[in-house]
């Protein structure tokens, strides 16, 4: 088990070294001075060739990438083009909100979904399983930034109520911090509940025609033993499925949510660092985002062989 | 003494909002306690659904329109209608039924031990040791070698025959007074098959459980059963023991279905095979003998009025009209050598 | 195809979605009929009107009608939505076919790129691939292309492999059909089932996001009529001007279920699984 666990750790070796190539060397073939684009236009010849200097854009844009990466493998992202901060302390404070942001909505849209998937998935062709399957499905096709602007707007139209400003952390201030948090996450995590929702039920519908079911049912077992211990527990493993392949919507819907909550996350940092070009940012912060994706992605896989003994890891 | 199961009148209905058709029609049948019972058919005969109703295991759109299944324990009970509380207590405990697909009838992700110990927890109160003990014992009991070894397993290690097994393990270890076996060796390897069906002669012996064996094969009928009843298209055409149906099969049909396996066995002949096709449930006609299409002596009554259950001798009972003929027509020669 | 076309039919909730999507489409098509004023007519005395007999869903802050704008955002999202599509869904099945059909040594290649695709969150990626393009309608379409093709093109190799396996294709090259032919008439018919089932969905996706990264200011520029942009804009006054918000939120929603619909009944209808 450890053994394959390394393995898969070394095999996100090439994905993520792709990743670090596909992003520095496609910000190199934008078009025009980097240096005027974040200077602005009113800057000096001086003040454009010392910025191109300290960065290296000077130099040819295959040596840029091994200085990068060099400083990447020691844990050095470089400093802000923009603000000259240093990176990945930034990345890494920004994470920690968006990463309480992911979790609360994935946390949030699993405790609605599969409840309610599971419901529809026994309740086969009744309204509730209709109401269910038109509910997820609008779920996953309101845009978070839609659904976002248009609760904010139906809180301020009938309660008055306008989502709380300035991020306060989790352990400053654990109540405020979660009145901050809970608006994004539910917004956040709908589109995700949406997908479990659906995967669940399909799922259990699917599990239910199996024969073991009418053979735990011949058992004499109660209902509630078949559907808890044999068919969701069945259903976990493409349910699963769906919540790796949602986390990354997750990471990247946090972009939206961040800026329109205000919250100063990663995601937030993203979107800035393109308005502003700030390249060394951009790349570190993506390179930090696909990180977290694919090391989930493995935590999936894991989860699957705990899952479900049929599959071994050698 | 009252039959451990007394199935009467029998009929099961396919029921949507849109359709609504028979599919089981009549069907009656006796179980001694003891008893090894067969029903013969072939696949949509409505064999299975017969036992699946037995346990109230039918899928939704499958009702029992009308009869009773009148199960005699310590009680009786009319599994017809029967609350799914008590029927829970029924299932696994009174009555348990092991199914056709070894490979697909055990949960992937629970170990054998959970899977079979799961039917005691859920009827009977022993501590945890004395639970694993009866496992193992009767793991043993079912032939087999490394019961602790299995124990720990899961159903994608064992072979088939193997699972087989630990599905009838798991179908006797409540000491159940009938156990229902649907195709219980079509799944497996003929050497295996052979096993398997001795194993469950040999236990329903040790245990008293009578055996309820849904097959289409008349030859797992001859080696394990004492009565049988022949299905065709959702009613039973012929019942009675397994001597008489071998040796003066009454029905054009079981006539039809032995030629059929005598013919493999014998090159000379051509290989016999009955004429058409079973019909669908919605093929069925409304009036007259449902084999009729098929059947080699049809006669125009035959498409008009249905057959009535015609005792040809003592316990041995035929679902058509030709035993009618020949009693008529035995008559009328009686008749001639009186006058 | 007639039966097909019937159960689609008596598939109440797929025929609702098909007819949604229909009249989106005809609104896009005949937009200069329909709409009652230019996009981008601006009426300076009715700023931020409410919904009136003349202004049908109100006007947003230069005085423009809502309807109009909602009418002519229709053709936005479906161009994106087609072109984007297109982009990823060709590239796709071409990558696909050839990792499919030859394996070995170009597959390796092809699908160890896709798994760097797979790497990013599909929003950041159009983001970035936007950042170095510069935001513009044709750049979104692009990198809404580019960020849809991993997708077609796993979809398409795994049909390849499973369509590979049968019998006539192996009797075909056994009697030595060029590798091209075999592909063009023997494998593309028979995995446009899951193909088309995938156009579907993805063109929710795109249409989806083209509005998301419109609405970060990064897609579809102003003045052009994109509903994305339209949100984004109307939050500074939607608290006193809600009809700003509301019209193109609900076209933006009710566009991405109707494909959602459709999508699913078809998924439905084509699954051999399924089939009962």
């Amino acid at each position: 088990m450890y053994a394959y666990i390394i393995r898969r750790l070394l095999m996100l070796v090439p994905v993520l070294f792709g990743v670090s190539v596909v992003i520095f060397f496609t910000l190199r073939i934008i078009p025009g001075d980097v240096a005027q684009t974040i200077l602005g236009t009113d800057a000096t010849k001086e003040s454009l060739a010392q910025l191109r200097k300290d960065f290296g854009l000077d130099r040819p844009v295959i040596e840029q990438y091994i200085t990068w990466m060099s400083g990447v493998l020691m844990g050095d992202f470089g400093e802000s083009m923009t603000t000259g901060r240093e990176v990945l302390p930034d990345i890494l404070n920004r994470f920690k909100i968006t990463f309480e942001l992911t979790i609360l909505s994935a946390i949030l849209s699993w405790i609605i979904a599969i409840p309610l998937g599971v419901i529809a998935g026994i309740k086969r062709n009744t309204k509730t399983d209709f109401t269910v399957r038109i509910v997820s499905l609008l779920g996953v096709s309101i845009p978070n930034f839609a659904l976002a602007t248009v609760l904010i707007l139906i809180l301020a139209l009938t309660f008055s109520y306008s989502p709380p400003v300035g991020y306060v952390g989790f352990f400053e201030d654990p109540i405020r911090n979660l009145q901050i948090m809970l608006l994004p996450s539910i917004v956040l995590g709908t589109a995700m509940a949406g997908a479990v929702m659906r995967m669940t039920r399909s799922s259990i519908l699917e599990i239910l025609r199996q024969d073991f079911i009418r053979t735990i049912r011949a058992k004499g077992a109660k209902e509630r033993l078949v559907i808890f211990n044999h068919a969701l527990r069945n259903a976990m493993i493409p349910i699963l499925t769906i919540i790796g392949m949602q986390i990354g919507v997750l990471l990247g819907g946090t972009v939206i949510i961040e800026q329109i909550f205000s919250l100063p996350g990663l995601g937030q940092l993203v979107l800035t660092s393109i308005n502003q070009r700030d390249f060394t940012v951009i790349q570190g912060a993506i390179l930090f985002i696909a990180f977290v994706f694919v090391l989930v992605n493995l935590l999936v896989d894991i989860l699957y062989s705990y899952l479900d003994p049929r599959i071994t890891y050698k | 003494m009252k039959p451990l199961l007394n199935i009467e009148n029998l009929s099961i209905n396919y029921m949507t909002n849109k359709k609504d058709f028979n599919i089981v029609k009549d069907v009656n049948i006796k179980i001694d306690e003891r008893m090894k019972y067969g029903i013969v058919g072939e696949s949509g005969s409505g064999k299975s659904l017969t036992s699946l109703a037995i346990m109230n295991l039918l899928p939704e759109v499958l009702k029992i329109q009308e009869g009773s299944i009148e199960l005699n324990t310590d009680s009786t009970k009319d599994l017809a209608n029967i609350s799914k509380k008590e029927m829970r207590k029924v299932r696994g405990r009174e009555i348990s039924m092991i199914f056709q697909e070894p490979m697909t009838a055990l949960d992937p992700l629970y170990t054998i031990e959970y899977q079979l110990l799961e039917v005691l927890k859920i009827h009977k109160t022993y501590s945890k040791k004395e639970m694993y003990k009866i496992g193992v014992d009767m793991l043993k009991k079912v032939g087999i070698a490394r019961p602790d070894q299995v124990m720990k397993d899961y159903p994608h290690q064992l072979s088939g025959g193997m699972r087989q097994r630990v599905m009838i393990a798991m179908a006797l270890i409540c000491q159940p007074k009938l156990l229902i076996a649907d195709e219980p060796t079509t799944a497996l390897d003929v050497t295996i098959q052979a096993q398997i069906l001795d194993l469950m002669n040999e236990l329903s012996d040790l245990h008293n459980t009578a055996i309820l064996m849904i097959t289409h094969d008349l030859g797992v009928i001859l080696e394990t059963c004492e009565r049988v009843a022949v299905m065709y298209a959702g009613q039973i055409v012929e019942e009675s023991t397994v001597e008489k149906i071998f040796e003066e099969p009454a029905h054009p049909y079981t006539k039809g279905l032995l030629s059929s396996i005598r013919s493999l066995g014998n090159k000379s002949e051509e290989l016999y095979s009955i004429p058409g096709n079973v019909p669908t449930p919605d093929q069925y006609q409304e009036l007259g003998c449902r084999f009729a299409t098929r059947c080699p002596y049809a006669m125009d009554q035959c498409f008009n009025q249905e057959p009535l259950m015609y005792q040809v001798q003592d316990d041995h009972l035929s679902k058509c009209w030709l035993h009618v003929e020949e009693g008529r027509a035995n008559e009328r020669s009686s008749e001639r050598t009186r006058s | 195809m007639k039966v097909f076309v019937q159960r689609l039919i008596d598939d109440k909730v797929g025929l609702f979605g098909l007819i949604g999507i229909l009249l989106v489409v005809l609104l896009a098509l005949l937009a200069p009929l329909i709409a009652p004023y230019k996009p981008d007519t601006m009426f300076t005395e009715h700023v931020l009107e409410g919904p009136s007999s003349q202004f049908l869903f109100g006007t947003d802050e230069f005085g423009r009608d809502i309807f109009s704008r909602i009418i002519y955002g229709a053709q936005v999202s479906l161009q994106v939505g087609l072109i984007a599509v297109g982009i990823g869904a060709i590239g796709g099945l071409i990558l696909g076919l050839i990792s499919g059909y030859f394996q070995g040594k170009v597959d390796q290649v092809i699908m160890r790129v896709m798994d760097v695709f797979f790497a990013f969150p599909d929003i950041l990626l159009a983001l970035t691939i936007i950042a170095v393009l510069g935001p513009n309608l044709t750049n979104t379409m692009i990198a809404i292309g580019i960020v849809f093709m991993p997708v077609f093109t796993r979809l398409v190799r795994s049909a390849v492999m499973t369509v590979k396996e049968n019998e006539y294709i192996t009797n075909a090259q056994a009697i030595g059909v060029r590798p091209s032919l075999i592909i063009v008439r023997h494998i593309t018919p028979n995995i446009m089932a899951p193909f088309i089932v995938q156009i579907t969905l993805a063109l929710s996706g795109a249409i989806l996001t083209e509005a998301a990264l419109s609405f970060l200011g990064l897609g579809v520029q102003p003045p052009n009529p994109s509903w994305g942009v339209m949100l984004n804009d109307a939050r500074t006054y939607m608290e006193f001007a809600p009809w700003t918000i509301l019209f193109p939120a609900v076209a933006i929603v009710m566009t991405i279920f109707c494909f959602n619909l459709l999508g699913d009944s078809l998924r439905d209808l084509l699954d051999p699984k399924l089939k009962q």
